[in-house]
């Protein structure tokens, strides 16, 4: 099924994985949260899995803060850190529903979380407790960090852009571009705007930047649809993530395809063979030269007999991830 | 008159425009029929009706269906106002729950125009549209979903509507011409707001807003057209085709590189330009116009479904809760089956042993018991050591001295009790002596082994201790605590002039305990303590008898028994044979897992669930079908049909003609629950209707609730708690409460007789709005009061003493939200003083105050 540049992790978890994400610092350690209520810590050159910890509950999300702790959260509303020296637990503190997504920002050296119950709660690592409580329109499905900004995507298809230096009020309010529902943001690495994906084979490319001049730049494309006998197939686009250097993305839909795109220049640089099943999320290493890939049903089809979840590690070139 | 018996109505006043096409045909053969204006002319519709249902009587099927509709649109006609009245909406029920079985039938135009009009008709047309759907009903048939489009746009859910009726398009439902064209009305509404197809859009701010939008515009401004009738070309590049696709089909095999575009290869992205004005949204597929099907690739209509967007992976969080709740609620069946087998199999083995197994038989087992001695009295100056067998002159081995003596001719309880020592020998401290007027003597034996009552008081007559602190628990109604002194190891004795004798508690001493300490002095013991407050003033010494043990105020001390308790309540039932009573069946299993949108076999019926009304810990209730009648069905987790008793007695002890007003309740009980169903026609939960309602229809909802008090508590009832989530406003203004359990039967359980028994007392006797000696019936004015205030008000009551008396604070402070407060103020300040007054007349006297009052 792979190719001498890809391989399957060992020992991968046991149900539908919910996040992959590479160590800040190096492309050697990749952490793997999944529904089986773990968060495994592999050594991606080693193909091994060096720890594994667990919550109460299906775990939605991880982060790291640095190469030595991670953090994530779940269905148990927990937000938990994890000493991988240690191999020690805290909870750090809960939300009043599941926690759907932890991301970190260096810049203010902050963790963030998200969760469906409507707001999103800053915490201070280093204590660690709770920061602050900011309540948002509706569920929080996705956010990112692009330097000191906050890009939160909402149910009913509401993202709004927050100053993490100044939470006391929202720097931008809009409405998705997209008709259906927010699956994914991610923001460009340059920090100049963001990617957005919605449920129904789309993905948006948007700015920052209020001025008119440069919201004329912003559009959407289709992506992520297969054509079958008249049919259109219209899949969820449910990963997002940025290579490191280029500027380039990769996509990962529930048709099991990850296409690489050029944003710039509005091109698709690259698509990769099909997988398993349904491609639940993504991450490119700090050096942009791993890509992992995590192939996983996430039953929105249903609860039907499915491919085994796995993840895969991809070496990716140049020529693949640059734009030409 | 005479006009009137043409049957047009003289007065034009109350002629309310007819809802439905009235055909030209019956307008020259019948006039229409105003049913207020005359009686002749019910007479006319009455003949009609009956004629109907004489012709359904004899219909073949096929006949019965054209007789339906042709009965209930005829029913529409001669309706006042053309809308559904309560006469209407059980004939409806009755139609389709006569082809229910009839699946050749349930395609026919004619059925489905039935079950359509029932949808719009009910309280919860989703419900049933989604059941319907659920069924397969109408699904070929474009007036479903054109009526369930309908009633979605009349919510706001446009877009709900909008998929309802593609979901019509794809199943190519007949007439398609009239989907498409309601389809298109509707998004024409729908653009007409913005173009984000929710009614919420942001208001148009100036003119610029007026520019025409959508595709027009946008093909002008980007040079590339896009909107609905735009098709987007795929991503993948021309010839070349892709395998199928889904989530378990393969990857093609072959090597698996990535397929890198050189430069004149690359795919440029068929980027769409969104419109940068604020509120503007991005042109996406529209499959109106496309030839292109489309489909998409996930659970769609469950993450749309309902008023809350949801996403795969709440959904998938919702599946798991469940998975999680059947599996426990597995495991608990498996465990209780598990414990009813083996309880039937100690049950079998019992029946099987000999009859005469019980106390005798383990008294057998049990060490011979020493015989009784008569000890000498210590202030005679013999050895108190000497303790004689009666009759018998040796010397006793083991002499008590913690003994209690009584002087010849004194009365008193006499009770001798030996503790253990570690080394055998008897404690030598000083024995007391126990005097009181009213105290009984008690053997040893007879106190531990003698009655039935007291067979379980110990196992072993000799393990006294055991006995002593079993005699304790059971003889001591009243029980003060005493502090344990240091080397306290044993209960004390202390002894009390006023007879009120304190026993301590401390039964968790050390097990062997050295040398007693009893206090010098007049002790009672708590036997004789109990025999004191509880007996007159006569005692037998010698003659203490079985039955003057003081074991009948033992174990069962009516004060402190919980009147609610669930073994109470089951003495009860067995006493009353409730298994006796009209409507009672026996199910012998376990309760099976039901939901809204299931069905439920009780017996020879099958009732159909169709929606849930309320959920609580102890009991869920649904609303549901069943043999052509609505339901309401209650399942309460507890083998005990309370509920079904309360509602039969009432129903036996209320006159034939106050009785009418009660459902019909059956109750069929399972191994782990009961079900109770009423049959109800018409009904709303009561706090549902009020929110929905002004205030000044209060007053029929405070009627309302005070008959419903007054019917209780003149067939000696009491309701012990008013939840009003929990009462149901039924045909007539009738209010039904579907929590009883707190509810008790005066005249069976004669035992409770003040207030302070009732468990709703204990706040208001806190706070001293109640005394303990009130009657229990006070209680439920009470928490009328309560009710009424939570309707009226949203909050709970809080009250005040006055100078006349108990008044609720907000009506003290905020006259003006009262509008009538001289009226409320009587009826709160009757509710809430009337202590030392009947009930039912202070129900009575409200109910006057209420109908005289013209508006409340």
């Amino acid at each position: 099924m792979t190719g001498c540049n890809e391989y399957k992790l060992n020992q991968g978890p046991e149900d539908t994985i919910s996040a992959v994400k590479f160590s800040p610092s190096t492309a050697q350690f990749l952490l793997v949260s999944s529904w089986d209520c773990t968060v495994r810590l592999y050594d991606v050159a080693a193909n091994s899995m060096r720890m594994k910890y667990k919550h109460s509950d299906p775990v939605l999300d991880c982060a790291f803060y640095d190469p030595t702790h991670s953090w994530s959260g779940g269905l148990d509303a927990q937000l938990k850190t994890h000493d991988l020296n240690t191999d020690q637990d805290t909870i750090v503190g809960t939300h009043d529903a599941p926690i759907r997504c932890v991301e970190y920002c260096p810049e203010v050296n902050v963790m963030v979380t998200g969760s469906w119950d409507r707001s999103v709660r800053l915490w201070d690592p280093r204590t660690p407790c709770n920061a602050g409580t900011f309540t948002q329109p509706d569920k929080v499905y996705t956010l990112s960090v692009a330097r000191d900004r906050l890009i939160v995507g909402t149910a009913g298809r509401r993202v709004l852009v927050w100053d993490l230096r100044n939470m006391g009020y929202v720097l931008q309010r809009r409405e998705s571009s997209l008709k259906y529902q927010t699956r994914c943001i991610r923001a460009f690495p340059n920090k100049q705007g963001f990617a957005l994906s919605s449920i129904e084979g789309r993905v948006a490319v948007e700015y920052l930047d209020p001025s008119l001049e440069v919201q004329k730049k912003k559009y959407a494309f289709k992506c992520h649809r297969l054509k079958e006998n008249g049919i259109e197939h219209v899949y969820p686009v449910n990963a997002i993530s940025f290579h490191g250097t280029h500027n380039t993305f990769a996509t990962g839909g529930s048709d099991g395809f990850v296409n690489i795109w050029d944003p710039l220049n509005k091109k698709r640089l690259c698509q990769f063979h099909r997988y398993p099943t349904s491609i639940a999320s993504l991450a490119f290493s700090n050096d942009g030269s791993l890509l992992a890939i995590a192939s996983s049903y996430m039953q929105e089809q249903g609860d039907i007999s499915h491919p085994e979840d796995a993840v895969f590690i991809r070496q990716v070139t140049d020529a693949e991830t640059k734009p030409k | 008159m005479a006009e009137a018996t043409r049957g047009w109505q003289p007065c034009k006043e109350n002629i309310y425009p007819s809802q439905v096409k009235i055909q030209a045909l019956t307008l020259n053969e019948e006039p229409p029929i105003f049913p207020d204006v005359c009686d002749a002319l019910q007479a006319g519709i009455q003949q009609q009706r009956q004629l109907f249902e004489s012709q359904l009587l004899v219909s073949s099927e096929c006949e019965a269906l054209d007789v339906w509709d042709r009965y209930v649109k005829w029913s529409l006609q001669v309706s006042p106002d053309g809308q559904m009245h309560g006469e209407l909406q059980p004939l409806l029920e009755r139609a389709v729950m006569q082809f229910a079985n009839k699946s050749k039938l349930h395609q026919d135009p004619r059925y489905i125009s039935l079950w359509i009009k029932l949808a719009q008709n009910s309280l919860v047309p989703a419900d049933m549209f989604r059941y319907m759907q659920g069924r397969e009903l109408g699904r070929s048939h474009a007036a479903f979903y054109v009526a369930w489009a309908q009633h979605l746009e009349s919510q706001g859910e446009f877009q709900q509507a909008e998929r309802v009726l593609q979901e019509g398009l794809s199943y190519k439902a007949q007439p398609l011409a009239s989907i498409q064209q309601y389809l298109c009305s509707v998004q024409v509404r729908v653009s007409g707001e913005g173009g984000t197809g929710e009614a919420s859009s942001p208001p148009r701010r100036s003119q610029v807003d007026l520019r025409p939008r959508g595709r027009k515009r946008l093909a002008k401004s980007a040079g590339c057209s896009v909107g609905f009738n735009l098709q987007l070309p795929s991503m993948v590049p021309q010839g070349q085709s892709l395998p199928l696709q889904g989530p378990g089909a393969l990857a093609p095999e072959g090597p698996h590189t990535s397929r890198t575009l050189s430069g004149d290869l690359q795919e440029e992205l068929e980027a769409v330009q969104l419109p940068s004005c604020e509120g503007g949204a991005a042109s996406e597929e529209g499959n109106a116009g496309n030839n292109v099907k489309v489909r998409s690739m996930y659970c769609k209509e469950r993450v749309t479904q309902g008023i809350e967007e949801i996403c795969i992976e709440e959904l998938r969080a919702q599946r798991q809760e469940i998975d999680e709740k059947i599996r426990r609620m597995d495991d608990l069946q498996k465990k209780l089956e598990q414990e009813l087998q083996e309880k039937q199999k100690m049950l079998l083995l019992r029946k099987s042993q000999p009859a005469a197994l019980n106390q005798v038989d383990e008294a057998r087992n049990l060490p011979a018991a020493e015989p009784f001695h008569i000890f000498t009295d210590p202030s005679s100056g013999s050895d108190s050591s000497s303790a004689m067998p009666y009759g018998d002159v040796r010397p006793s081995p083991n002499p008590l001295f913690n003994d209690v003596f009584l002087h010849p001719g004194e009365k008193g309880l006499c009770l001798k009790i030996q503790f253990p020592c570690p080394s055998g020998a008897v404690a030598s401290e000083n024995s007391h002596a126990v005097e009181g007027a009213g105290a009984r003597h008690l053997s040893l034996t007879e106190a531990v082994v003698g009655t039935v009552q007291n067979k379980t008081l110990c196992s072993s007559p000799d393990n006294t201790r055991d006995f002593a602190g079993s005699a304790h628990l059971v003889s001591t109604p009243c029980i003060r605590r005493v502090p344990v002194p240091a080397h306290g190891l044993v209960p004390k004795w202390p002894c009390d002039q006023d007879n009120q004798g304190v026993v301590s508690q401390e039964q968790d001493a050390a097990p062997c305990s050295p040398e007693p300490k009893f206090t010098t002095g007049k002790q009672l013991s708590p036997i004789k303590e109990t025999s004191l407050e509880a007996h007159t003033t006569h005692s037998t010494l010698g003659n203490a008898s079985t039955e003057d043990t003081v074991t009948p105020q033992t174990g069962e001390a009516p004060l402190l028994r919980d009147p609610c308790s669930g073994e109470t309540r089951k003495r009860l039932l067995d006493q009353a044979e409730v298994s006796c009573f009209p409507g009672y069946h026996t199910v012998g299993t376990p309760f099976p897992h039901v939901d809204q949108d299931t069905q439920l076999s009780l017996g020879s019926e099958v009732v159909f669930l169709h929606s849930k009304v309320q959920e609580e810990e102890r009991f869920s209730v649904f609303s549901g079908f069943s043999q052509g009648n609505h339901v309401v069905l209650k399942v309460e987790r507890s083998s005990l049909p309370w509920d079904f008793y309360v509602v039969s007695q009432l129903r036996r002890r209320l006159s034939p003609e106050n009785s009418a007003p009660l459902p019909q309740g059956r109750c069929f009980l399972f191994l782990d629950a009961c079900v109770t169903l009423y049959t109800l026609p018409q009904y709303q939960r009561l706090s549902k209707w009020v929110g929905l309602r002004q205030e000044g229809s209060m007053a029929s909802v405070v009627s309302s609730l005070l008959l419903m008090m007054r019917t209780f508590h003149s067939s000696s009832l009491l309701l012990g708690a008013l939840d009003t989530d929990s009462l149901l406003l039924t045909h007539g203004d009738f209010l039904l409460s579907l929590d009883l359990l707190t509810s008790l039967d005066l005249e069976l359980q004669t035992d409770v007789t003040s207030a302070s028994q009732v468990p709703a007392a204990l706040g208001y006797i806190q706070q001293g709005v109640l005394k303990t000696t009130d009657s229990p019936y006070q209680v439920d004015l009470l928490c009328l009061a309560e009710a009424v205030h939570l309707l009226l008000t949203k909050r709970r009551m809080i009250v005040v003493e006055e100078e006349d008396g108990w008044m609720v604070e907000k009506l003290g402070r905020n006259a003006a939200r009262f509008g009538r407060k001289s009226a409320w103020r009587k009826m709160f300040h009757l509710l809430l003083n009337s202590s030392g007054h009947s009930s039912v007349s202070v129900l009575s006297q409200l109910l006057d105050l209420v109908a005289m009052t013209p508006s409340w």
